[in-house]
């Protein structure tokens, strides 16, 4: 039976996500930062009763594994807030968010900034101190209530990221650092709409929370380096000069 | 009158040897020198003038014969009372920083002639001043179609002031029928309009050093500036460095750790009462001096630390690195 565009759509796109294992993935490398949803479907079964019972439990499922992620977030978030380091950002969805250490977060597109598809918030320019977070939802992922958590973990050359900045889909532009460190996470909640394609990323399995790199208890300040140009060695052609006068 | 023109920068439209330099007036590009000819001429003949009323190297000047008898009435040339009197106001302006009768130690230190200056000079040793309780400088004028003056007692230099002066004057003149020009009197200058630029007349800092590269280039829009450098004006006295700068209030040469002061003013002749005042300020005192007087200076030390006051970082397009 041919369903008329659109009739089924939320259900099928519904089935499609539950019956799937969705991973959110951070990688920080030579060519920027990229969020991607990886998305690996389970081979539906025959009858359409079989199928939406194993539909009815995938959602059960998903839902636990859900609320299981929420609690881990929660408990991070209260891990961090003991640091002393305000907490994560997860779920901000404002762009610059202020990151930990004091450094306004980029708006989306600028370099080291995270977009594909979701939108999470790059941080700091290139040569930026790491800011290990927890990844927040944001964007079109926060509307459908999944749960992030892609902790990311740049190295000292590459762009710090924080999650949680909301970005414009499809904003993304290149770190010109290497050095992060992609830390796959468990997501495992149902979304939908995460709609750009998925990069290669590695896939988790939705379990746990993502293990989160605690921040030292004071964390660094994360400064940018001075953006000066180096003056000019030439001078500019004078019509004159003011000096020295003869008498 | 040469009518030269420079690399499609800038038209000379005119120059006149004075004051033991090159004057040199510039227009835009693009500018008929030879329409502007009379006029150019005419701001020109400014700097014969002052030189031949002001000089204190030639005892027929009427500023020598003033000089000459310094506690008597004199009837002098509307050019030099007007002199006088603009270095009389500079002298209140300044606390008497500005002190035009710093002759009498010119010429103790030899400095009684025009000196060849870049063969090395060597003048007879003398010695330090005593220490000297200063009077108060009253000069009295008389204006009128025979203009009197008298000069309360003590001869004058005009050197400190008279290039400014000229370049006012001649600008004046220059402004009744151009917008846009530029008086070089190798020292002093004043940029009218902006020149081959779009904010302003190119004017480089020279380094006081003798580098080839300046220390600083300014822009320049309706603005006179001056220099003060010991570069060139400095000899031996007795086998002792000296120049040109002397402090009023030791009779001795000033500027401590200075090597050269720049400033931007509206008119020549402030700029250049400015930079003296300034530069007898000494390095230690230069800064706090500029920006308490909302000066927009430039100076460059002994050491070759060039620096700017708050004044005059608008001014500046480029510095040395």
């Amino acid at each position: 039976m041919t369903r008329p565009p659109g009739a089924g759509g939320p259900r099928r796109k519904k089935r499609n996500v539950v019956s799937s294992t969705v991973a959110a993935a951070a990688t920080a490398g030579v060519t920027g930062l990229t969020l991607a949803w990886a998305v690996g479907s389970t081979p539906s079964t025959g009858s359409a009763a079989g199928a939406a019972a194993q539909v009815t439990g995938q959602i059960a499922a998903d839902k636990a594994a859900m609320a299981e992620l929420r609690q881990s977030i929660t408990a991070t978030q209260g891990q961090l807030a003991a640091l002393g380091i305000g907490g994560t950002t997860a779920g901000a969805t404002t762009p610059g968010a202020t990151l930990p250490g004091g450094t306004p977060a980029p708006t989306s597109g600028a370099p080291g900034t995270a977009a594909a598809g979701s939108a999470t918030g790059g941080a700091g320019g290139s040569g930026n101190r790491a800011t290990p977070s927890t990844g927040g939802a944001s964007g079109t992922v926060a509307s459908h209530g999944a749960a992030a958590g892609a902790a990311v973990t740049a190295g000292p050359t590459g762009s710090s990221s924080s999650a949680g900045a909301a970005g414009p889909v499809g904003a993304s532009s290149p770190a010109p650092a290497g050095g992060s460190t992609p830390a796959p996470s468990a997501g495992g909640a149902p979304s939908s709409g995460a709609g750009s394609p998925a990069p290669a990323a590695p896939v988790a399995t939705p379990t746990a929370a993502p293990p989160v790199t605690a921040p030292p208890a004071t964390a660094p300040p994360v400064t940018a380096p001075p953006v000066t140009a180096p003056p000019a060695t030439t001078p500019p052609p004078v019509t004159t000069s003011t000096g020295a006068s003869t008498a | 009158m040469t009518t030269t023109r420079t690399d499609g920068v800038a038209v000379v439209l005119g120059t006149v040897r004075a004051m033991a330099a090159d004057i040199v007036v510039y227009g835009p590009p693009g500018m008929d020198d030879r329409e502007q000819g009379p006029l150019v001429g005419k701001a020109l003949e400014v700097f014969r003038d002052v030189h031949r009323t002001c000089t204190r190297f030639d005892p027929e000047s009427p500023l020598m014969q003033v000089n000459a008898r310094p506690d008597q009435w004199h009837v002098v040339p509307p050019l030099l009372f007007d002199a006088v009197r603009s270095a009389h106001g500079a002298y209140e302006l300044t606390g008497g920083r500005f002190d035009p009768r710093v002759l009498g130690d010119l010429v103790r230190l030899g400095y009684d002639r025009s000196l060849p200056f870049a063969e090395g000079v060597d003048t007879p040793g003398v010695p330090d001043p005593e220490p000297r309780v200063r009077t108060p400088w009253r000069p009295r004028f008389r204006s009128g179609r025979r203009p009197r003056l008298h000069l309360g007692g003590a001869p004058v230099d005009l050197g400190g002031i008279g290039k400014g002066l000229a370049v006012r004057w001649a600008s004046a003149i220059l402004r009744d029928g151009l917008e846009d020009f530029l008086v070089d009197a190798a020292g002093d200058c004043h940029c009218q309009g902006t020149g081959p630029e779009v904010d302003g007349w190119r004017v480089g800092v020279e380094d006081p050093s003798g580098g080839d590269l300046p220390v600083a280039v300014l822009a320049l829009r309706d603005r006179a500036c001056a220099t003060s450098s010991t570069r060139i004006r400095r000899w031996r006295s007795g086998g002792r460095p000296v120049h040109h700068l002397v402090d009023p209030s030791t009779g001795r040469p000033g500027g401590d750790g200075l090597a050269a002061v720049t400033v931007v003013a509206d008119d020549a002749a402030d700029a250049e009462v400015a930079t003296k005042s300034l530069f007898l300020a000494g390095a230690e005192a230069i800064a706090e001096a500029a920006d308490t007087g909302d000066v927009a200076a430039l100076w460059v030390t002994t050491d070759g630390t060039c620096t700017t006051s708050t004044a005059m970082d608008p001014y500046v397009v480029w510095r040395a690195a």
